[in-house]
């Protein structure tokens, strides 16, 4: 049997998930864009008495309960939207530190000459 | 026969450190060939330099060891403190910051350094282990004539003081541990016209050792292993802290076993189980049935506890970031690095999932071990340049 490390490292480098930026940038477009559920449906149908009390069950036990739910998921909504502005904030402070790190690092090896 | 002496900051059977059990080894594998003697300090703790042996001369296993006091103790809080401010950036350090700083480094021992300079004709040779400390960067001041370096040197902040320079430069002669160190050490200092060898040890099996000694796999099932020093400067915070959010990543019943003094505290947690200083039997039986040892280690010249492993045919995971430490496995094919989380947990579960892989680059180390570092051919390395170096 043949073992190549530098081949093996390569196989558990490519398992490895990262993660996906853009991908949580998407998911996070869409929790906004479907946060909101509509509670104001129309009710089809012919029968005006039968309509008017559907209406007003879906009034009196469901429109609260979806409302309550709405008012959950625009918080969530809004939690994942402040993720992903912190996440954009960190990496800008990455790459700044990292700049800083790079040119004192080449500092110091000019100075330990 | 000629007389030698191998000048550490330590030395003894209870001496717990790479560098100083290297030199314990090397200097009792040479003494059919030489008049050996050791020079060195009574302090047995490397932290303080507290002096700690109380004869000035004794026999340890056939060789004479001479023992010096140590004239100050080492202040870790204060030293750490200047070693922060001349490290700093912009700072711009003299010639006696080095020096200063030398002398806080120790082991402090004006005793030892005037006993070559006293003695320099009894000897024919003088060989200086581990460039970092006093005794061997005023050590070899006296005697560069006669000196022969093995630097242990690696890529870390000190070694860029100019104060080590002329040690570098003006031994007689260097044996470096690994490819890695010769290559390191002479593109740094362009010394390549010094006369030197590329030579380590021989890996030695305690009597009792047995290959069917399954004990330690009966009694924790699978587990991976480190031995050593468990301190932070080993990269031990780092491990404690990968191994612990392995375990919460990771459904299994994998346990971290920890042999070695504990110096810097170890989490409690039911799969790290540390079971202290062991004899060197446990040891190996330790090693034999693990998954695979663990170095988390960012600087060592060699390791000789890799090798031991190697040895054993268990295959090591290590901190890719040492050069020296990768490039064993690379060379071997017996050994994974990693150098973050995700490839520290890729390189474990590697271990786990793949036994017949895991298997035969225990198989291949081996073979590293028995091709390069076996007793006789160091030996023949190491005396063939100290005859040279002696003439």
């Amino acid at each position: 049997m043949e073992v190549n490390i530098e081949k093996i490292m390569d196989e558990i480098r490519a398992g490895i998930s990262q993660f996906d930026e853009q991908s949580f940038k998407d998911t996070v477009n869409k929790i906004n864009a479907s946060s909101n559920v509509p509670v104001d449906m129309p009710i089809l149908g012919k029968a005006k008495g039968f309509k008017k009390l559907v209406g007003k069950t879906i009034n009196f036990a469901i429109k609260p309960r979806v409302e309550a739910q709405n008012r959950m998921n625009a918080s969530v909504s809004e939690g994942f939207t402040q993720i992903a502005e912190y996440i954009d904030s960190q990496n800008k402070m990455i790459d700044r530190l990292n700049k800083r790190i790079d040119a004192l690092e080449k500092e110091l090896k000019e100075r330990s000459k | 026969m000629k007389k030698i002496a191998f000048i550490n900051q330590r030395y003894g059977l209870e001496v717990v450190g790479g560098s100083e059990y290297y030199t314990r080894l090397i200097a009792e594998h040479l003494k059919d060939k030489f008049e050996v003697e050791i020079l060195t300090t009574k302090a047995l703790d490397y932290v303080t330099w507290e002096n700690h042996y109380e004869k000035d001369v004794e026999d340890i296993n056939g060789i004479t060891v001479r023992r010096f006091n140590v004239d100050k103790e080492r202040d870790s809080a204060k030293f750490n403190q200047f070693t922060g401010e001349i490290l700093k950036p912009g700072y711009q350090r003299t010639a006696k910051d080095e020096r200063d700083w030398v002398d806080a480094q120790g082991p402090f021992c004006p005793e030892l350094v005037k006993y070559i300079s006293e003695n320099k004709d009894n000897y024919d040779l003088f060989i200086f282990v581990t460039y970092l400390y006093y005794t061997s960067c005023i050590g070899m001041r006296e005697v560069f004539e006669k000196s022969v370096f093995i630097p242990t040197a690696h890529d870390e902040p000190y070694i860029n003081f100019s104060i080590y320079e002329d040690i570098f430069k003006k031994c007689q002669a260097i044996i470096f541990l690994t490819d890695e160190e010769k290559e390191f050490v002479q593109n740094k200092f362009n010394n390549s016209n010094i006369p030197n060898v590329v030579t380590a040890v021989g890996i030695d099996m305690p009597e009792d050792y047995s290959v069917d000694d399954d004990s330690f796999k009966k009694k924790y099932g699978d587990y991976v292993i480190y031995v050593g020093r468990i301190d932070a400067s080993k990269g031990c915070d780092t491990l404690f802290e990968y191994f612990q959010e392995y375990k919460k990543r990771n459904n299994n019943d994998l346990k971290l076993l920890l042999m070695g003094k504990d110096v810097m505290g170890i989490p409690e947690h039911k799969d790290i189980i540390n079971l202290g200083f062991v004899s060197e039997e446990d040891k190996f039986a330790g090693v034999l049935n693990a998954k695979a040892l663990i170095l988390p280690s960012p600087f060592e010249s060699l390791s000789i506890s890799v090798l031991e492993a190697l040895q054993v045919e268990t295959p090591v995971i290590v901190n890719g970031k040492c050069e020296v430490l990768k490039g064993h496995c690379i060379k071997s094919n017996a050994g994974l690095y990693y150098k973050n989380y995700p490839e520290f947990e890729g390189c474990l579960n590697y271990m786990l999932d793949h036994e017949d892989v895991r298997l035969e680059m225990g198989r291949l180390g081996k073979k590293y071990v028995d091709s390069f570092y076996r007793w006789d051919i160091v030996v023949n390395k190491i005396s063939e340049l100290f005859e040279k170096a002696a003439k």
